[in-house]
């Protein structure tokens, strides 16, 4: 350890670029930077960046972790802010924001709306399915989603707020024990809650087609989950956790 | 990319389209990152989504004029790597991982990450062949100095040196526009 101050600031700064800090090292480098204001903190750590980034492969993210973040996203309401520290977000309070969404939802449904899902006829629901597809007008767009064994794939309009899923291969549910919900992940909400999108059962062959039709309006659909739960009814909050949903379905095309 | 194109300045002013378009450009970027540098894809996907909470965060951090958005990023990426890395006591070292071909990233935002690796890997090679050796050792594959020292010979002090000279240097030259391509 050399004992010039400006010589260490440097070996500290080096340290903190390739391989972190222990605590007392990094209260002595607070230390030194506060007696050197004029030294760039963050540029050997941005060297170091530009390193790893040149010898950095890129690869795709796996599909699943895509699905996780864009739900986080929608979680997290991006507002105009001043920096704020650095502190990891409790899961906790990124879900917060569903359960809000979904007791507004469900208060929704509630004065206005059914409460389950209208399953029509196969045929019914397949017209209105080509429907919408064909008709630029709606400019309709597509979802879909694949999770062992089950795909599902949705034909939604944010202009006719009128929708048709089709699932796949989720295992039939006990009607008295529980249910399966869909959710809208509407972009365009400025508090960019989920919205519920209704309750639904399976044929026995995991098969189903359901009209999506929202209780309150959808500006910017981006993505569809479905959750299993255990109240027959539907739930106001759901307490399922994002890696347990049955399917995520996203924009495609 | 110019600053007007970036998606943290985006995020920052509360455009909330802006967060999913940063997933699409840099999610490939990131969990790059994560992947080899942990070794392990199930930590690498909790550490990919602490870095993309903690960009959305602290978006407007981020100044244009100091850095690249994926150099920028790729440095809040590496923060929590090593923190993590740290706090797992260092174990295991990152191994090497099956190539993948696949695409990452919108095609526009991909080439214009690889603009920003091509610059940077152009000024690595303008350093010293033991500084960029021990640099590459301490930056991709995560060795302690001590582990470098041991693996290269050298003692730990010559170590630091080179890394901290030659990380001085890359941040030289690229402030000063070297590695253009």
């Amino acid at each position: 350890m050399t004992s010039d101050p400006r010589a260490r600031l440097e070996e500290l700064l080096g340290i903190e670029a390739t391989q972190g800090l222990s605590s007392d090292e990094a209260t002595e480098l607070d230390t030194l930077l506060a007696a050197f204001p004029n030294e760039d903190a963050d540029a050997l750590e941005l060297a170091a960046a530009a390193v790893h980034l040149a010898l950095c492969e890129l690869e795709e993210m796996p599909t699943r972790l895509t699905e996780k973040l864009h739900l986080a996203a929608v979680a997290f309401a991006p507002a105009p802010a001043v920096p704020r520290t650095p502190r990891s977000h409790p899961a906790w309070l990124m879900w917060t924001g569903w359960a809000v969404a979904a007791s507004l939802a469900v208060l929704l449904i509630w004065t206005q709306w059914p409460k389950r899902v209208e399953v029509k006829r196969e045929i019914t629901l397949t017209e209105l399915r080509d429907t919408i597809k064909n008709d630029a007008a709606a400019k309709p767009e597509m979802f879909a989603g694949e999770k062992k064994g089950i795909s599902g794939s949705i034909v939604w309009s944010d202009k006719q707020q009128s929708g048709v899923l089709e699932v796949r291969g989720l295992p039939p549910i006990d009607t008295t024990a529980g249910t399966y919900q869909l959710w809208i992940v509407d972009g365009g909400r400025k508090d960019s809650e989920p919205v519920d999108g209704g309750v639904f059962t399976v044929n026995p062959d995991g098969s189903t087609m359901v009209r999506i039709r929202a209780p309150i309006q959808v500006k910017n659909a981006v993505a569809f989950a479905i959750t299993k739960e255990k109240d027959p009814g539907g739930v106001v909050v759901s307490k399922v956790k994002p890696e347990n949903y049955e399917l995520v379905l996203t924009k495609k095309g | 990319m110019t600053g007007t194109d970036c998606v943290l300045p985006r995020i920052a002013a509360g455009d909330p389209a802006a967060v999913p378009d940063c997933i699409t450009r840099y999610g490939g970027l990131v969990w790059s990152l994560a992947h080899r540098f942990l070794g392990n894809a199930a930590d690498a996907e909790d550490a990919v989504q602490d870095v993309f909470i903690e960009l959305w965060k602290n978006a407007a951090r981020y100044d244009p004029l100091r850095a690249s958005e994926s150099t920028y990023i790729t440095m809040i990426a590496r923060r929590r790597l090593i923190d993590r890395k740290r706090r797992a006591g260092r174990a295991p070292t990152p191994q090497s991982l099956p190539d993948e071909t696949a695409a990452a990233g919108e095609g526009s935002t991909r080439i214009e990450i690889e603009d920003e690796a091509a610059k940077a890997a152009a000024v690595l090679n303008e350093l010293r062949e033991d500084e960029r050796r021990v640099i590459q050792m301490a930056v991709y594959q995560g060795l302690t100095h001590e582990e470098i020292a041991a693996a290269t010979g050298l003692p730990v002090g010559t170590v630091k040196t080179h890394i901290r000279r030659g990380l001085i240097r890359v941040r030289e030259r690229l402030a000063a526009g070297g590695g253009a391509s």
